[in-house]
């Protein structure tokens, strides 16, 4: 379980959260959506233990959050950086080196499924690829929390569909919590068990999906089109 | 055990080019140096000139090598910090990995260092040869590592600041207190009750010169070898606090990182 209590985030003078207060539970895919600038990368850090709060406190399974949660947080950044001197295959084994929790059949599992080529290099790959290897690193870990800042950027389209609904094999919904930030609302939707709106660093809205849908009869582009004016 | 020699393996990885550039621009220097000195008919002295220069430029060179590093590490923080590891496991790391790097081109120096001398002069005798090696040696590595823990520690406050200001306003202020400190510092050390504190376990620098007898002239003053050799110490109360001072540094670095700095 993830909770945020009375947390801030400050750069300089301004304020990148204010006072937010959320409680994010095991066993559910939950979007974070928002505009750019809103809060959603600086909130995935801070559960992340990569960025430390103003004020407040950030708990992950009633531990308080420092860089080392790193152990239990899988965190997929929004840069599609690597070390250029290993290929994929190397990158996966470094990767599988530093955390004992990484499972490398399901790492090939998921490269499989992601079509990458583990003799090649990331820098040689397209912006889309470098995406997909991103996930691959983080869902190939068997942790109870993973943080995705948006995983389909730059990915195709055409294939992006198809991407978003393979993840669901690759999680285990009985023991982690998968928070995402993206702007492509439309593919996760499907997905999706709950979505949290933030604005200019304040929460505005928390919903249970299915929620939304059977209650108010509308998706979740509609219901952001309502609460964003 | 295993995790963190992973990450020494990638550390050695993310070093080569840092660590190529310097054996080049050493093997280039020795070329030139040979080429030079072979033209006015010195080559073993300019060749001596040089090796011992380069010799002395590592005491730099670890520092050199972990700002390439963390340099380069920067561009993707992200990579980096986000790993189960303490501070102290991913900085060790990198000082293990870019101090063997070090260690490469130094022995090859002093190597080359012995070797001129020998060809240059019969000044010394072995066993004095060997012991102000062994004290050059020693004396590089503890400034070398020095060097390197106070880049770290300044590092990690320009990293701090840099989150509030820009790099060029962090840099200007980490480096004036770099001035500061080095200045506070000195005047510390220039202190009696420090010196007391300090200069203890003395070793004669006149016991590592075997066989070897020096008059010095000063301008008619006349001053015996022996007198100039038994009044110079090297004190083993100055290398213990410069050995704490070098853990300090490097637990102070790792508290700021792990506290202070953010991706």
């Amino acid at each position: 379980m993830i909770t945020l209590t009375n947390v801030t985030k400050k750069y300089s003078s301004k304020k990148a959260l204010d006072n937010v207060n959320l409680e994010l539970t095991v066993g559910k895919l939950i979007g974070l959506v928002g505009e750019n600038g809103s809060g959603k990368s600086t909130t995935l850090k801070l559960i992340a233990g990569l960025k430390h709060p103003t004020k407040g406190e950030v708990r992950v399974n009633g531990e308080l959050v420092t860089r080392r949660i790193a152990d239990s947080v899988s965190y997929l950044s929004e840069l599609d950086e690597y070390y250029s001197f290993f290929t994929v295959e190397k990158t996966i084994e470094f990767y599988a080196s530093q955390f004992k929790d990484f499972d490398l059949d399901k790492a090939y599992e998921i490269l499989k499924f992601m079509k990458l080529d583990p003799k090649s290099k990331p820098k040689h790959l397209s912006k889309g690829n470098r995406g997909r290897l991103k996930i691959v690193l983080s869902l190939a870990r068997n942790v109870p929390v993973i943080l995705l800042d948006e995983p389909f950027s730059g990915l195709d389209p055409m294939v992006r569909n198809s991407i978003v609904k393979g993840l669901i094999s690759f999680i285990d919904l009985e023991k982690q919590l998968v928070l995402i930030t993206t702007h492509e609302i439309r593919e996760v939707e499907s997905i999706l068990d709950e979505v949290v709106a933030i604005k200019d660093g304040s929460i505005i809205g928390h919903h249970n999906v299915e929620d939304l849908r059977e209650e108010k009869q509308i998706g979740i582009v509609d219901w952001m089109e309502e609460i964003y004016g | 055990m295993n995790t963190w020699l992973a990450l020494t393996k990638k550390e050695f990885k993310l070093s080569l080019p840092a660590f190529i550039i310097a054996a080049v621009l050493f093997v280039g220097f020795m070329v030139g140096g040979y080429f030079i000195g072979r033209n006015f008919g010195y080559a073993d002295e300019v060749l001596l000139g040089v090796s011992l220069f380069a010799s002395s430029l590592h005491t730099l060179l670890l520092a050199f090598y972990l700002f390439y590093s963390l340099n380069t590490e920067r561009k993707r923080l992200h990579l980096w910090l986000h790993n189960p590891m303490s501070i102290s496991g991913l900085l060790s790391a990198k000082i293990f990995t870019n101090f063997v790097y070090m260690i490469i081109t130094f022995a090859a120096s002093i190597t080359l260092n012995v070797i001129f001398f020998q060809r240059v002069t019969d000044l010394f005798n072995q066993q004095t040869l060997f012991n102000l090696t062994g004290t050059l040696l020693i004396m590089f590595l503890f400034s070398s590592l020095f060097v390197a823990a106070v880049f770290l520690f300044f590092w990690s406050i320009f990293m701090t600041l840099s989150q509030k200001m820009n790099d060029f306003l962090s840099f200007v202020i980490t480096f004036l207190l770099f001035v500061f400190t080095s200045w506070a510092l000195g005047k510390v050390t220039d202190l009696s009750f420090y010196q007391t504190l300090t200069q203890w376990g003395e070793i004669k620098i006149q016991d590592m010169f075997v066989g070897f007898e020096l008059n010095v002239d000063f301008d008619s003053q006349s001053a015996s070898g022996d007198t100039f050799l038994e009044s110079t110490f090297i004190y083993i109360g100055d290398i213990i606090v410069e050995i704490i001072g070098i853990i300090a540094l490097f637990f102070a670095t790792c508290w700021i990182i792990e506290r202070k700095v953010e991706v």
